[in-house]
């Protein structure tokens, strides 16, 4: 049995808005109702598939899943209160409160040169309010290289 | 792909590469680009199979692009 890569995204997109955490194959696998090796299979495949995401190299673990990070990045975000997830990066963060209508999404990071604080307000994909003000974002490599370096862009 | 507290930080950061000074936009602007389909349409349960909406990015961007040429999706 072959899993639909639509059915293996929602299961990690849904995990990971719910708990700030990507699953294991092996939890794919349960929730799609397919077999261990299936699971893990159909996990490489959606990677393969050219998704904003990667996994820790030479592993089955799921690192980043945008616009989360399953690892701990300098970008916290909030949803309703709660603080439980981590942006891919500072772009992808904007694109969270996409993802939860009706909700307050905040980010706060450190500014990488001073290391004071940056925090935004979102609601609806709406910025809603910034301190400070004027705050920017900044990618070091062009567009048509970030398929090969994301990580590094 | 990092945020900064203003233009003026993103050039003094050490890893900062002058070459990447149209990598710099404001907020608002990185809020709009990333308003697109391919980012808000992530819940739907086609999402995969619709190509990501991809589409809908590389519109966005080569739009970006008209004025700052680092924001192409396409080979110069």
């Amino acid at each position: 049995m072959t899993a639909n890569l639509d059915d293996t995204f929602g299961v990690i997109m849904n995990r990971m808005l719910t708990t700030g955490h990507a699953p294991h194959y092996v939890e794919i696998a349960a929730e799609l109702e397919i077999s261990p090796d299936e699971g893990r299979a159909a996990l490489h495949e959606l990677f393969a598939a050219g998704i904003s995401g990667w996994l820790f190299p030479d592993t089955d673990y799921i690192a980043s899943f945008a616009p989360f990070s399953n690892l701990p990045s300098q970008y916290r975000i909030t949803i309703d209160g709660q603080q439980g997830w981590f942006g891919q990066c500072g772009f992808e963060s904007l694109a969270v409160s996409w993802l939860t209508p009706g909700q307050l999404v905040t980010i706060d990071a450190p500014c990488l040169d001073c290391g004071d604080p940056i925090h935004i307000e979102m609601r609806d994909g709406t910025v809603i309010g910034t301190e400070p003000a004027g705050l920017v974002g900044h990618v070091t490599v062009p567009f048509r290289k970030w398929g090969s370096q994301l990580p590094f862009a | 792909m990092n945020l900064f507290r203003s233009e003026e930080h993103t050039r003094r950061w050490s890893q900062f590469d002058p070459a990447s000074v149209e990598g710099i936009l404001p907020l608002d602007t990185l809020a709009e680009l990333f308003s697109v389909d391919h980012f808000t349409r992530r819940l739907e349960p086609d999402y995969v199979s619709t190509g990501l909406h991809a589409d809908s990015l590389l519109a966005a961007l080569r739009d970006l692009a008209t004025t700052l040429p680092f924001w192409s999706p396409d080979p110069p």
